[in-house]
């Protein structure tokens, strides 16, 4: 996770090529190198109007090593984040129970990460951490702002982030490696992005985003309308098992066939047996009337919930990796 | 290509003095046609400097009069000295390998002061007559250079003058062992401490705010004992950099139009002639 000066050898990107960053925006012009664009026009093109290419400036930085930002994406063991998984019917409690766990821990753990990193950086030997300006030292919980409106906008505050709670954005951090998901939460100076197509859940610490891009608003938590609600809350439950009606329409069904099933045979063997049975061939009939779509309809509901059952299961897998292990929680709603 | 590299009076002559004795074939002369006998009291046992210090680049490479071409299969093992600018612009193709050198900020400052001394007897260059502080100057190739090695990652390994003059037989030999082959012994012969002109005590530049220098310090510090950079600390250099952003700017500012002029003033000269 460090830069290393001495004796390094030549290596190349893991991370995939950053070809839209390139891609957009007006043609460059390098004036100085005899571009013909820069020729056709009347004076020297300043940088901020055509993007000379050898008049530019470089504001990049040095980029955080590779090494580091791979270990966040991938939620590497050292970064200290732990996947759990369950599956089966349990699971949903289980996960009920994680997440509600999860809500109350994280703002707690990122604290106690955060003092723990306060204490090393007092603690530290080579004086890197100690020449940090005091000013960008973590300002304890109870001294938060009271009103976050009056927090500046930054990309390591929390008002925008807040405001993109639910969005789905695309994050570039420093060093180029760009980031598509949606902002799942934040806690104190990490965001939790639930990474697109397969929705792993990163860690990014807001300080290392340099460019952020919002590429759908979504529905923000909190303000989620009454109809998205119901909607939302109609996903959520579980359809009817379907045993009841099942069970009825099977009794009703079999009570009926049973009764036609002894007119026909009595009948056969005594015709006069019609008009003393009628009874029993009628009271039949209206027993599988109705049991038999009661039968086909809790058969159909019970298949329904099975569906539902197997889309809401929570998949949890573990692996090991170099140094560790890496697990996977996935939710499918 | 090995290329050379560091700021001005930072030890790359040396270096490329320790490789040519260590066996590696170089490009460049002891002392390029121009510099005449006032630089030589500067660097005795000469600069091999050649056209490719400003890079090896389209600009330079094919040779912009001749056409010649030096292509990379041909100069893999060539030791040529490219300043940290030059590094910059080039082309990944011709980076094999990246030997730089930094030297202790105050000691660069002060050593190029001496430089400009010599130079403003007769203005035989206009080289160091730039109107940037020494100390930015060396923040700003510094911080440069570490961002291309951080950012093209090709093969590379930066030390300091000091440590090379403290134990020239391990950085040698440790540098020697990574380029794979040259003789250790005729390479650290070449090392003479009595050659350095600037020692550690050299003052702290007015100009640079005392949390600048700390930064200065530590980086320097860091190269100096050979530790990697950890995030935190790369964080606070790029926190700096943009710190001393308009003050680089400004001067660069200042040197283009510093340039333009003379440019002006040698046409003028051209036509009236």
């Amino acid at each position: 996770m460090t830069l290393q000066l001495r004796c390094r050898e030549p290596e190349s990107s893991s991370l995939p090529a950053d070809i839209a960053a390139f891609a957009s925006g007006a043609r460059t012009v390098d004036a100085e190198s005899g571009d013909p664009i820069a020729w056709l026009l009347s004076s020297a093109p300043s940088p901020e109007a055509v993007g000379g290419l050898a008049a530019r400036e470089v504001r990049a930085g040095i980029p955080t090593p590779e090494e580091y930002i791979a270990k966040i994406i991938l939620n590497d063991p050292d970064t200290r984040s732990w996947n759990f998984t369950f599956k089966g019917r349990t699971a949903r409690t289980l996960t009920a129970l994680a997440l509600a766990a999860g809500l109350a821990i994280a703002p707690a753990a990122a604290q106690a990460e955060h003092h723990e990193e306060a204490e090393t950086s007092e603690t530290s030997s080579d004086g890197e951490a100690e020449e940090a300006p005091a000013e960008e030292a973590p300002a304890p919980v109870e001294e938060a702002p009271a009103e976050p409106a009056a927090e500046p906008l930054s990309y390591e505050g929390d008002a925008l982030w807040a405001a993109v709670r639910g969005a789905q954005v695309e994050i570039t951090l420093r060093g180029g490696t760009r980031i598509t998901g949606i902002v799942l939460t934040q806690a104190g100076e990490e965001l939790a992005i639930a990474r697109d197509p397969d929705g792993t859940v990163a860690r990014v610490p807001k300080h290392m985003v340099s460019r952020l891009r919002v590429l759908n608003m979504g529905t923000s938590a909190g303000t989620v309308s009454e109809a998205e609600q119901k909607r939302r809350d109609k996903a959520n439950t579980p359809p009817p098992d379907g045993k009841g009606l099942t069970i009825a329409g099977t009794v009703l069904t079999v009570s009926g066939g049973s009764m036609m099933l002894a007119f026909g045979l009595a009948h056969l063997a005594n015709s006069s047996f019609f008009y003393y049975g009628a009874p029993l061939m009628i009271i039949g009939a209206n027993l599988i009337g109705p049991g038999i779509p009661m039968l086909a309809h809790g058969v159909a509901q019970q298949e329904a919930r099975r569906e539902w059952d197997m889309k809401h299961d929570v998949q949890i897998g573990f692996a090991p990796t170099k140094g560790g292990f890496a697990g996977s929680l996935q939710f499918q709603f | 290509m090995i290329l050379v590299t560091g700021t001005m009076r930072s030890g790359t002559s040396m270096w490329m003095q320790i490789l040519i004795a260590a066996g590696f074939p170089h490009i460049g002369e002891a002392f390029p046609e121009p510099w005449g006998g006032k630089l030589h009291a500067a660097n005795p046992k000469g600069f091999y400097e050649s056209q490719l210090v400003g890079g090896v680049y389209h600009a330079t490479n094919p040779h912009p009069e001749t056409g010649a071409y030096l292509f990379p299969e041909q100069t893999r093992r060539h030791v040529t000295k490219v300043f940290i600018p030059g590094i910059v612009r080039s082309d990944l193709a011709f980076i094999d390998c990246v030997v730089a050198t930094v030297r202790d900020w105050r000691a660069y400052a002060a050593s190029m002061e001496r430089m400009r001394g010599m130079l403003d007897a007769d203005r035989e260059a206009d080289l160091f007559d730039v109107p940037l502080s020494p100390a930015i100057r060396w923040w700003m190739e510094n911080f440069g250079l570490i961002r291309d090695i951080g950012t093209r990652r090709y093969g590379a390994h930066v030390t300091t003058y000091e440590r090379l003059l403290a134990d020239p037989s391990s950085e040698i030999g440790t540098v020697l062992k990574w380029l794979g082959e040259g003789d250790e012994d005729a390479a650290a012969a070449v090392v003479e401490p009595s050659l350095r002109t600037q020692g550690p005590d050299a003052p702290t530049p007015t100009d640079i705010e005392p949390r600048h220098a700390r930064v200065f310090d530590d980086l320097y510090e860091s190269i100096h004992e050979g530790r990697d950079l950890s995030p935190s600390f790369v964080e606070m250099l790029n926190r700096t950099d943009a710190e001393l952003r308009p003050r680089i700017m400004q001067v660069h500012d200042a040197v283009r139009t510093q340039v333009a002029g003379r440019l002006a003033q040698a046409t003028l000269a051209e036509v009236t002639q």
